[in-house]
């Protein structure tokens, strides 16, 4: 534990959450199952929630006589805004998996674009 | 009775309402108890509830803009020196999470009037399509919610709530005949590109965050991204340079500025044309008043025009937006033969036009971009509108189901000319001013825009030959037998409250054309608030610098001047 708190800085959240982001990034574009889409964007939310929380854990500024935790608060909201965002994405795939039996983004072609 | 309001008035409630400025967000307030009793009625299971849900949905929306109309009129502006009088400028609302300013006043007034008119072009569309369920007018009530707290956001986590809470219902309501597979398609696909978008803008914002150290304030973080650049010498920050093109590339996805316009034309041909209209105007009102913020706050704040080279990027980022936007905008517009995509590569162009008003970096030139918005809002939704109408009657929206419309509907035919050369920008109309006034704005405060201004201009050329061809083919081509078969008698009284939003639009394309310089001192009122100094944050910042330096902690804080200076 020791070992952690004494290595592990700033830089080091970061870089895992930039990475965390571009997989999320990569998979939005690449991935071809509307599920796994919506998974690459729930990733790339969680990137941005490691960054506040990490963010916050470090630069918290003083308030008064207390900790600022505005970041940590935002996190929180990035995760129920999410979490509706993911509901509404899921219903409108249902409906489409409703009629073409498939969730495979290709086959969906009723618009031509 | 007199004194039972009184002292009702001087209650330590009301007392607190007015003392934190709660009651400037009454047209929210309302809008909010608006929705909460329609969800009540529109979950009962008859037509007569539905209707009931539908009529508060109309009234509720009617009182919030009577509302808003008397709070933004309260705030006058002083022609001679700008400034507002009577009240003051920048009131914060929950803790400094909203301030109410000229721009917000403004900017709400016109997206609750944007929503009342959809609202009544919509109820007669949506029944055709045998969909009577009052959830919609629920979902654009909380989508314009949103939108209004999204132009008065002073807050980062605001911001994000406010925008996510615009762009939910927008997805639902994008994919609202969910049968339709059509409609579907276009609500999942506006649901993957806005929460990709989402997602980067939230990347950007985090990392502005941990460049301010840890606020969320617009005003505190102005100044701590201020105090950044007068201390390292570096001027622009990498860092936030990142964060800068992040953020301002995934409100260009919002706005469908080109190259990031691909979802646009699917999205507004598969939706149902209310909601087209919704997302191309009120959508993009409220994005716009997002970027001007943003970038009152967080650029112009930074460095003067002449200085920065990551200021340069960015102004050089808004030059490839804009040309991009106007030149695929209206080079697809011209070969597309369904109107609804030929109004959607339409918006794409006007983005396209608005974006240069944020190539010079100065708030003169974003007074013009209000004003095109506002211009924007009466012809775009009256376009719609008139679409709407003609949709009711033929169930097509192709431009050759129009051919030869003068010879039986002669009003429809007028009103959609109006709004068309009005978008096209032919003078007298609203949208020649708007375009006047921006060209005008940007050229002179950098005449190294000229050619931007030229090849804009070349670009409303381009864009005035697809509009009038759409008139052309109303005036002067063969009726079609679906037009042929339609009667000239008055129209059903279904229609009544379209044609009502279609003569408000003309109003309103014809006076904010007759009366461009007094709309224009009013957005120039609301850009010389914009980035005021703000005391108390500047205040805060210094009583922070002042601990740090006595405790004497950290060596970065040590070394920043001692004392932060109004700009």
């Amino acid at each position: 534990m020791d070992f952690l708190t004494a290595h592990i800085g700033l830089s080091h959240y970061l870089i895992l959450a930039a990475l965390l982001f571009t997989i999320g990034l990569l998979g939005v574009i690449t991935s071809r199952n509307v599920i796994r889409v919506l998974m690459s964007l729930e990733l790339m939310l969680n990137a941005v929630n490691i960054n506040f929380v990490a963010f916050n854990n470090f630069l918290a500024p003083m308030y008064g006589d207390h900790f600022l935790f505005s970041g940590q608060a935002f996190a929180i909201f990035i995760l129920t805004v999410s979490a509706a965002e993911a509901a509404v994405g899921l219903a409108i795939v249902i409906a489409l998996y409703r009629r073409y039996s498939t969730v495979d983004m290709e086959r969906f072609t009723a618009l031509n674009g | 009775m007199t004194d039972w309001i009184q002292a009702f008035l001087h209650t330590p409630f009301m007392r607190f309402i007015v003392v934190e400025n709660i009651h400037y967000l009454l047209p929210e307030l309302i809008l909010l108890v608006t929705i909460s009793i329609g969800l009540f009625q529109a979950s009962g299971r008859s037509k007569q509830s539905h209707d009931d849900a539908w009529s508060t949905a109309l009234w509720g929306s009617f009182f919030a803009i009577a509302v808003a109309k008397v709070l933004a009129f309260h705030l006058h502006v002083d022609p001679e020196t700008l400034t507002l009088y009577s009240t003051p400028v920048n009131l914060p609302v929950f803790y400094d999470v909203i301030r109410i300013d000229l721009l917000y006043s403004i900017v709400r007034t016109f997206v609750l009037g944007g929503t009342f008119l959809v609202l009544l072009f919509s109820r007669a569309y949506l029944e055709k399509h045998s969909s009577t369920a009052a959830e919609f007018p629920m979902l654009v009530l909380t989508a314009s919610l949103g939108a209004s707290l999204l132009a008065g956001a002073n807050d980062l986590i605001m911001l994000f709530v406010a925008l996510e809470t615009l762009g939910i219902p927008s997805f639902i309501l994008a994919g609202y005949f969910r049968n339709d597979a059509k409609c579907a398609e276009a609500g999942l696909k506006y649901l993957l590109y806005g929460g990709a978008s989402t997602a980067v803008i939230l990347f950007g914002i985090s990392l502005i965050y941990g460049l301010s150290g840890g606020y969320t304030q617009f005003p505190m973080i102005t100044a701590k991204l201020q105090l950044l650049e007068t201390t390292l010498s570096g001027g622009f920050q990498p860092v936030l340079m990142i964060a800068m093109v992040m953020l301002l590339g995934g409100i260009a996805f919002k706005l469908s500025a080109a190259p990031f316009h691909q979802w646009t034309p699917d999205v507004y041909e598969g939706a149902p044309l209310p909601v087209t209209a919704y997302l191309s105007v009120v959508s993009k009102v409220a994005a716009f008043a997002l970027l001007i913020r943003v970038c009152a706050n967080f650029l112009f704040a930074l460095s003067p025009a002449d200085a920065g080279t990551g200021i340069a990027v960015l102004s050089g980022l808004f030059v490839v937006l804009s040309v991009l936007s106007m030149i695929l905008g209206n080079v697809a517009a011209l070969r597309q033969n369904n109107i609804k995509r030929m109004m959607a590569y339409s918006t794409v162009a006007h983005v396209g036009y608005l974006l240069l008003g944020f190539v010079v970096f100065r708030e003169a030139a974003l007074a013009s971009v209000l004003y095109y918005l506002l211009a924007y809002v009466y012809m775009n939704l009256g376009a719609f509108a008139v679409i709407t109408l003609i949709s009711l009657q033929t169930g097509r929206d192709d431009i050759q189901a129009y051919s030869g419309l003068i010879r039986k509907k002669p009003f429809y035919t007028l009103a959609l000319s109006i709004f068309l050369l009005s978008l096209a920008g032919i003078p007298i109309t609203a949208g020649f001013f708007a375009k006047f006034f921006l060209f005008q704005s940007v050229i002179q405060a950098d005449s190294n825009t000229l050619w931007l201004i030229v090849l804009a201009l070349l670009n409303s050329t381009v864009s005035l030959y697809y509009y009038l061809n759409v008139i052309r083919v109303m005036v002067v081509n063969e009726p079609s037998d679906m037009v042929q078969s339609l009667t000239r008698r008055v129209d059903a009284p279904q229609t009544l409250p379209i044609l009502l939003s279609v003569v408000a639009c003309l109003i309103g394309t014809l006076v904010l054309g007759f009366y461009a310089d007094p709309a224009m001192m009013y957005t120039r009122g609301a850009m010389a608030q914009l980035n005021q100094p703000d005391p108390t944050s500047i205040q805060a910042l210094n009583q922070e610098i002042h601990m740090a330096t006595m405790a004497g902690d950290s060596a970065d804080v040590l070394a920043l001047p001692a004392v932060v200076h109004q700009r």
